[in-house]
């Protein structure tokens, strides 16, 4: 049987289409499902907002709903200063969600289950929240990192704790999204391995695999959601610091 | 629920021994070599998704939600005026109904009160009239009466002058109307 991890292996499709500092870039398995969740994302929220009609249709209806969810979560979130950054967060967590979803889909390949892509996207929301925060405060940016009435002689102690947490927000926030999406691909794959190697008696982690892609699928929305709504908290501590 | 414990145990076990099982069964996430191709789809695509929504879907959506809700306060606006305008209206309504009403009975009164006098001058006239008539009438009855009377001792005389001429052969008249007259007298209770 196939290793469990072989799913998570790139494959090139084509041949190296061109080279960028010495590596050959290809069309991928991985750069198919990206490919994927945007044409299909765009396409059908272009679709929503197309008419525009007072009373919406089905897929207007869908549409205005993430509008609004991300909308709302940027609002409760970051507060006003956030509106700038609405389209990215927005795209960031379109991209996260049908990437996760697609990689559902039997024959799915799953780029969030990526540490490269996941690290990417944290090292990205990471160093640009830094820059905006540096930017907008200039120095005071630093008063981060000690809280705000903290005993003064505590702060030998609580600034490295504070750097740490705060430089390792980009590992958990990639781990975080890249391990539940590989687990649950595991998971699911190790348990069809069962349902083939126990015969007849298979039905019963079947109905495990079916309880658990019920879960996979919860998980995809939900670690999107997570992804997304700790960008907006990374950005609201950049914007007010505490 | 049992699922999700399962898959919380074996999430932890992946995190703790991610490193070294990454090693081991050489995970493909961690093969360096495959990084570039992956991010340069990564942002690729990425740009192609933000741009996207940034110029084309997300000012749509929401200039849609937008004039919805300008549409739908608009409606409110609306709705709150002719309602204040019905409620202006019926109260102006009421005002007019109770001004006509008063002005109704005060017709009515002075209608009724009119038309008591006329009945009542009327009334005076038509006994006035009748109280005349029956007077005239008491008055011609009483003249008639003298007269037929005054006639009665005239034509008793004549009658009582031809029975004589009838039975005597001649009478005096004058002599006759004297006896008739005494007569009559006598007669008188």
């Amino acid at each position: 049987m196939a290793s469990p991890l072989e799913q998570f292996a790139i494959q090139d499709y084509t041949a190296p289409l061109f080279t960028i500092g010495g590596h050959h870039i290809a069309v991928t398995n991985s750069a198919v499902f990206m490919m994927g969740a945007v044409v299909l994302s765009s396409g059908l929220l272009m679709a929503g907002a197309g008419k525009g009609a007072m009373i919406p249709g089905r897929i207007q209806a869908m549409a205005e709903l993430f509008y609004e969810f991300i909308a709302n979560m940027i609002r409760d979130n970051v507060g006003s200063g956030g509106k700038k950054f609405f389209p990215f967060i927005f795209s960031l967590f379109i991209f996260t969600l049908f990437g996760n979803i697609l990689g559902m889909l039997p024959y799915g390949y799953t780029f969030t289950s990526q540490i490269a892509v996941t690290f990417f996207m944290a090292m990205v929301v990471f160093l640009g929240v830094t820059l905006i925060g540096l930017f907008k405060h200039g120095l005071h940016f630093f008063s981060l990192f000690f809280p705000h009435g903290a005993p003064l002689f505590t702060a030998p102690i609580l600034i490295p704790i504070e750097l740490v947490s705060y430089l390792s927000r980009p590992i958990s926030l990639s781990v975080r999204l890249f391990a539940n999406m590989t687990v649950g691909h595991v998971l699911l794959k190790v348990l069809a391995g069962f349902v083939v190697a126990l015969g007849i008696f298979g039905v019963v982690p079947l109905v495990v695999l079916i309880a658990i892609t019920a879960l996979e699928l919860l998980v995809a929305l939900l670690q999107a959601y997570i992804f997304t709504i700790l960008c907006c908290i990374y950005l609201n501590d950049a914007l007010h610091l505490h | 629920m049992p699922v999700q414990a399962l898959r919380t145990l074996v999430t932890a076990a992946a995190l703790i021994g991610l490193p070294f099982a990454a090693q081991a069964a050489g995970m493909p996430q961690f093969d360096l070599k495959r990084f570039p191709t992956q991010i340069f789809w990564l942002v690729v695509c990425f740009a192609v998704l933000y741009f996207l929504m940034a110029k084309a879907v997300l000012p749509k959506i929401g200039k849609t939600i937008e004039s919805r809700e300008h549409k739908i306060q608009a409606d409110l606006d609306a709705a709150q005026k002719a309602n204040d305008a019905a409620r202006a209206a019926a109260v102006e309504q009421d005002k007019a109904l109770a001004e006509a009403r008063g002005q109704a009975s005060g017709l009515i009164r002075a209608a009724s009160e009119a038309a008591a006098a006329a009945t009542s001058a009327k009334m005076h006239e038509v006994s006035d009239r009748l109280g005349a008539d029956i007077v005239a009438a008491e008055k011609r009855i009483g003249e008639q009466r003298t007269q037929a009377l005054a006639g009665l001792g005239a034509m008793s005389s004549e009658i009582a002058t031809a029975v004589m001429g009838k039975l005597v052969g001649s009478a005096d008249p004058a002599q006759v109307a004297r006896a008739v007259d005494e007569a009559a007298k006598a007669g008188k209770p």
